[in-house]
C-alpha cells in the first residue's frame, strides 16, 4: 500500500535473544564504557601535567593588612595543565619586576606596573609577558630609555592596589601603569582570598563542612529532604544530578581534557561563557544588581589610588585588559542582544577620569586581531605569551599617542595596524 | 523539550511505557492523545497562543467532515483556503504585515500539521475512504507527538493501520534493544556530532570577516560550504532517528527520512534519500498531478520529456520555499528547482546521444558515480547558504575572498567530496563484507552494544560538561 514502511520483519537481530545475551550483552556495554573511561582518562593524564611546585609557597596570603604579597628574595615555579613551567623570581621587595628595587638608572623614563595576575605575567616567563616587553616597544616608539617595574601580583585587586600603594610610589615612578581586568572588578574588595591551605609545602583543602563522621545515611536522608522543601522538584532534581554526577566529572582530567579542545572554539566558548549569569555579567549591556554593587566598590578604590597618585604628583593611567570571552567577541565585532563587551570600559573610564587620572582603551585595538581568544589558556583563562605581546604593542601605541606628559611619539611614525597583529 | 534533549526521551520512554501496558486500541490511543496535549502544554502554558492552531485545526476538520459527506466539489476551496491560513499563519513575508495577528502564537509543527491536513483532504476527496476519521483520531494524527515537530510526514492509512490495529505490531526484547540503539544514536548525532560540526562551521564563519591572510581565508570559506550538509543531516536525521525509535516502542512504525543522501550519485537522486517523506508528499501532490495535467495539454512526443523537467522544477521549487517566509528561501528554491531540472535535462540530453544502453553503462561506471556523488554533494552545500544564511551574511561570505576564491573553493569541494566519498563507500562497503551466517559483524548485536555504549557515553559526557541545552532542531523552525 505504501513505499514508507521499513522492512524490520526481516532485521536480522529481530531473532531472539538467547538467553546468554541478557549477561554478555549489558557485561559487554559495561566493558566498552570501563575501557573508554580509563583509556581517555590516561591519556588526559599523560597530556595534561601540572608541577608539584606551586608559586603558592612564595607567597604570604593571609595577612590582611598588605592582602597577598610575595616573600623577598623568594623563587618558584609552576606548571599548569595547560602552561609550560614557569619560574617567579622575586626581588628583595617581593616583586616581579626583573629587576632590583630602589633608584631608577639615570635618563630613564620609569613606569611602575601595578594590578593582577595580568601584570604579573601568571604562567607566562617574565620575558615574554607585556611588562617585560614594554619597554622596548615604547623605546621603539618613543626615542625615550624606558623601563617598566612590575609590581602586579596575583589576587592583585582594587583594594589590594590600594593597600599597598605606598610600594608603587617607593618606586619613584614617572607614570603608574594600573591594569584593570573584569575579575578585579568583580572582586574588588577581596585582600585575602580563600586559597588551599598550605602545610609543610603541600597544599591541602579544607575539610568540607559536609563530611560529618556519624549518621551518613541519615545525613543524606536529611539532606535530600531539606533540598526538596526549599526548593520545587525540578530544581532538587537539577541540583542532585549536577552534585552526583556533574561536580564529580568536573574533576577529572577527561572533563579537563574536553573543556580545553572545546573552549579552543571561538564559538563554543563564547556559547558556554554567556550562559554563565555571574561569571558573564560584566558582557551585559544592563549588568546585574551585584555586579553593579561591585562596580561601586571599584570606583571607591580607583578614587583613593588616583588620589594618592595625584598628591605624589604621579600621572596614573588606568587600562582594562579584555577578558578571554570579551576579546572574542570585540573581535568578531557582533554579539547576541544584551550583550556589550566595550560596556565595562566605559564604566571605568568615567569616574578613573573624573578621579583625574587617565584612562586609555585597548579593547577597540582587539577588533583589528584575529581570533584573540586563542592567545588565552582556554580553561585558565589567563593570558599566553600571545596575548601578552599583543598587549604590549597595543598599550605601547596608546601611551605613546601623547595621552601622558614626557611620553609621545610625536617625532615619530603614527604606527599602522599591523603593528599590533 | 521540542528538542533532541534527555527530557523529551524519558518523556517519550514514559508514554512508550505506559502505552504498552495494555493492547486494547481505546487505551494505546487515550495514551498518544493525552500526552501529545500533554506535551503540548509543556511547549507552551497559556492557551491563548493554541487559539490559532486549533482554529486551523478545526477548520480542516470542518473541510475534511464536508469532503466525507461527498461534498467533492468542495476540495479545491478547502485546499486553498488552508494554504491561505497556513501562509496567513506563517507570516509569509510577501503577505502585508497588517493583515497578521499580532499577538504571540503557537506555530510550531504547523507545517507539518499542515501537510497531513491536506494529505487527508486530498485522499477523502479523491476516493471512497472505507472509513470515517473521527475528531480524535484526527487529533491523534495531526498532533502525535513523536512527530509534530519535525516529522516525519506520515501518510494517515499507515498511521491507522499500526495505531487502531486490534493487534498491535510485536514489540519483543530485539525489538526494543534496536530502537534503544536507536534513540542513543539519534542523541549522539544531534547533541555531539551536529554540536561539534556547526562549532566548526560559525568558527569559520566569524574568520571569513576577520583580517586573515588569504590562505586562512580560503580555507574557513571551505570548512564553512562543507560543514553545513554534515550539521544538518546530523541534526535532523538525529532527531528523527529518535522520534522514529520512541513511536515503534509505541508500537507505531514511522516512515524513514533519511537513506545516505550523501550517496546519491545525482541530485534527482539525492532527493529521493533527503528527507523523503517530504519529497515523497510532494511528488504524489505536485509533480504527479502537475505532469497528468501537462501530458493531457501537451500531445507532442518530442516534448514529453520536458514536462518531466518542468514538473520537477516546480515540485522542488515549492519544497524550497517551504523552508522560509524570506526572499532567500526563494532563491533556495530557485536552486533546488533548478538543481533537478538540470539534473534531468543532462539525463534526457544523454539518453538522446548515447541511447538508453549507452546511458545506463556511462551511469554504472564508477568514476562517473563518484564524481555525481562530489558534485550533488558540492550543488547541495552551495544552496545551503539560502537555507542558513540572512542576504546580509551570504553578501559577507561571498565578498570575502572574492569570485576568484570561491570558483577555486567549489572546484576543491567538489573534487575532495569525489574522493572522500568514494573512498567512504569503498571502505563501508568493505566493512560490512565481513560476515557470519546472522549477516555482517559490524551491525551484529554485540557490535551494535559496543559502539551504542561509546555513543551513549560520549553523549552523556558532553552534555553534562556543557550543561548549555539540547541544540535546537532546524527543521522545527520550518
Amino acid at each position: 500500500m505504501s513505499p514508507e514502511k521499513p522492512s524490520e520483519q526481516n532485521h536480522p537481530l529481530n531473532k531472539k535473544v538467547r538467553k546468554a545475551d541478557w549477561v554478555l550483552l549489558p557485561l559487554l556495554a559495561i566493558l566498552t564504557v570501563g575501557v573508554i573511561v580509563c583509556s581517555i582518562e590516561l591519556t588526559a593524564r599523560h597530556l595534561f601535567q601540572e608541577s608539584k611546585t606551586t608559586t603558592l609557597n612564595c607567597l604570604v596570603f593571609n595577612d590582611p593588612s598588605t592582602a597577598v604579597k610575595a616573600r623577598p628574595n623568594s623563587v618558584c615555579s609552576q606548571k599548569l595543565f595547560e602552561s609550560t613551567l614557569t619560574d617567579y623570581h622575586f626581588n628583595s621587595c617581593g616583586h616581579r619586576a626583573g629587576m632590583e628595587c630602589g633608584p631608577k638608572p639615570t635618563g630613564t623614563y620609569r613606569i611602575v606596573l601595578t594590578g593582577s595576575s595580568f601584570a604579573e605575567g601568571l604562567w607566562v616567563p617574565r620575558e615574554q609577558t607585556f611588562a617585560g616587553l614594554l619597554p622596548g616597544d615604547l623605546s621603539r616608539l618613543t626615542g625615550r630609555k624606558v623601563e617598566v617595574y612590575n609590581e602586579g601580583m596575583q589576587w592583585g585587586t582594587p583594594h589590594s592596589v590600594d593597600l599597598r600603594f605606598d610600594e608603587v610610589l617607593a618606586e619613584k615612578p614617572d607614570m603608574i601603569l594600573w591594569t584593570v581586568t573584569p575579575w578585579d572588578v568583580d572582586n574588588a574588595s577581596i585582600t585575602t582570598p580563600y586559597v588551599a591551605t598550605i602545610a609543610n609545602g603541600q597544599t591541602t583543602q579544607a575539610p568540607a563542612a559536609s563530611d560529618a563522621p556519624a549518621g551518613k545515611v541519615a545525613g543524606i536522608v536529611r539532606r535530600i529532604t531539606v533540598a526538596f522543601q526549599r526548593k520545587s522538584i525540578p530544581q532538587a532534581f537539577e541540583d542532585a544530578w549536577s552534585r552526583a554526577v556533574v561536580m564529580p566529572f568536573n574533576e577529572t582530567r577527561t572533563s579537563f581534557l574536553l573543556q580545553h579542545f572545546l573552549y579552543k572554539s571561538q564559538s563554543q566558548y563564547l556559547k558556554h561563557y554567556l550562559m554563565q549569569d555571574e561569571s558573564g555579567a560584566f558582557l551585559k549591556a544592563q549588568p546585574n544588581e551585584n555586579f553593579q554593587g561591585n562596580l561601586k566598590e571599584f570606583d571607591t578604590y580607583a578614587a583613593d589610588i588616583a588620589a594618592k597618585a595625584k598628591a605624589a604628583g604621579v600621572p596614573l593611567v588606568v587600562v582594562l585588559l579584555p577578558q578571554r570571552a570579551q576579546a572574542a567577541m570585540i573581535s568578531m565585532g557582533e554579539w547576541p542582544s544584551g550583550f556589550d563587551p566595550y560596556k565595562l570600559g566605559e564604566e571605568i573610564r568615567q569616574p578613573v577620569e573624573s578621579d583625574g587620572a587617565i584612562y586609555i582603551d585597548v579593547l577597540h585595538g582587539f577588533r583589528t586581531i584575529p581570533n584573540p581568544e586563542q592567545y588565552y589558556f582556554p580553561v585558565d583563562g589567563h593570558i599566553d605569551a600571545g596575548a601578552h605581546a599583543i598587549l604590549s604593542r597595543l598599550l605601547a601605541q596608546r601611551l605613546a599617542s601623547g595621552v601622558v606628559p614626557g611620553l609621545s611619539s610625536a617625532a615619530q611614525t603614527k604606527p599602522t595596524l599591523k603593528d599590533v597583529k | 523539550m521540542d528538542s533532541a534533549s534527555f527530557q523529551f526521551v524519558l518523556f517519550g520512554l514514559f508514554v512508550a511505557l505506559l502505552s504498552n501496558l495494555s493492547r486494547a486500541r481505546v487505551w494505546r490511543s487515550g495514551v498518544l492523545l493525552l500526552s501529545s496535549f500533554i506535551f503540548l502544554a509543556l511547549l507552551a502554558h497559556q492557551p491563548i497562543v493554541f487559539v490559532p492552531l486549533a482554529v486551523f485545526l478545526l477548520l480542516g476538520f470542518g473541510c475534511l467532515k464536508l469532503l466525507e459527506r461527498g461534498w467533492s466539489s468542495s476540495l479545491t476551496w478547502s485546499v486553498l483556503s488552508i494554504t491561505l491560513i497556513y501562509v496567513w499563519l506563517k507570516k509569509y513575508t510577501f503577505l502585508p504585515e497588517s493583515s497578521f495577528l499580532h499577538f504571540p502564537y503557537f506555530t510550531l509543527g504547523l507545517s507539518y500539521i499542515f501537510f497531513r491536513v491536506l494529505h487527508l483532504l486530498i485522499e477523502s476527496g479523491g476516493e471512497e475512504r472505507n472509513q470515517k476519521v473521527g475528531l480524535g483520531e484526527y487529533l491523534m494524527y495531526t498532533l502525535n507527538f513523536t512527530t509534530l515537530v519535525s516529522g516525519p510526514i506520515q501518510r494517515y492509512d499507515t498511521f491507522a493501520e499500526d495505531q487502531f490495529a486490534a493487534d498491535p505490531i510485536p514489540l519483543d526484547a530485539g525489538t526494543i534493544g534496536l530502537q534503544l540503539e536507536r534513540i542513543i544514536r539519534g542523541l549522539f548525532k544531534v547533541n555531539v556530532l551536529a554540536m561539534l560540526i556547526d562549532m566548526v562551521r560559525v568558527d569559520a564563519l566569524a574568520q571569513l570577516s576577520q583580517p586573515l591572510p588569504a590562505s586562512l581565508k580560503l580555507f574557513a570559506a571551505f570548512r564553512l560550504a562543507v560543514a553545513y550538509p554534515f550539521f544538518l543531516y546530523a541534526n535532523f536525521s538525529g532527531y528523527i532517528d529518535i522520534v522514529i525509535a520512541l513511536a515503534r516502542l509505541m508500537r507505531l512504525r514511522l516512515p524513514e527520512n533519511f537513506d545516505r543522501p550523501f550517496s546519491a550519485s545525482s541530485f534527482l537522486d539525492f532527493w529521493n534519500r533527503w528527507h523523503i517523506t517530504l519529497s515523497t508528499w510532494l511528488k504524489t501532490y505536485v509533480y504527479n498531478p502537475l505532469l497528468i495535467a501537462m501530458m493531457r495539454r501537451v500531445t507532442s512526443l518530442e516534448a514529453q520529456p520536458f514536462l518531466g523537467v518542468i514538473s520537477f522544477f516546480v515540485t522542488f521549487f515549492l519544497i524550497g520555499i517551504w523552508h522560509g517566509r524570506t526572499s532567500e528561501f526563494a532563491v533556495f528554491g530557485v536552486l533546488q528547482g533548478g538543481g533537478v531540472a538540470i539534473n534531468k535535462l543532462w539525463q534526457v540530453w544523454l539518453g538522446k546521444r548515447l541511447g538508453r544502453k549507452g546511458y545506463k553503462a556511462l551511469a554504472s561506471k564508477p568514476i562517473y558515480v563518484a564524481f555525481g556523488r562530489g558534485l550533488t554533494f558540492s550543488w547541495f552545500a552551495f544552496t545551503l547558504f539560502w537555507f542558513w544564511a540572512s542576504w546580509s551574511q551570504i553578501h559577507t561570505t561571498f565578498g570575502s575572498i572574492g569570485a576568484g576564491g570561491w570558483a577555486a573553493i567549489w572546484l576543491a569541494i567538489w573534487l575532495t567530496a569525489t574522493v572522500i566519498l568514494a573512498a567512504w563507500e569503498q571502505i563501508r562497503a568493505a566493512l560490512l563484507s565481513i560476515r557470519t551466517a546472522d549477516g555482517p559483524v559490524l551491525t551484529n548485536r554485540y557490535a551494535r552494544v559496543i559502539y551504542a555504549s561509546a555513543l551513549g557515553l560520549a553523549a552523556f559526557v558532553v552534555m553534562a560538561l556543557l550543561s548549555q541545552p539540547a541544540p535546537d532542531i532546524v527543521y522545527k523552525a520550518f
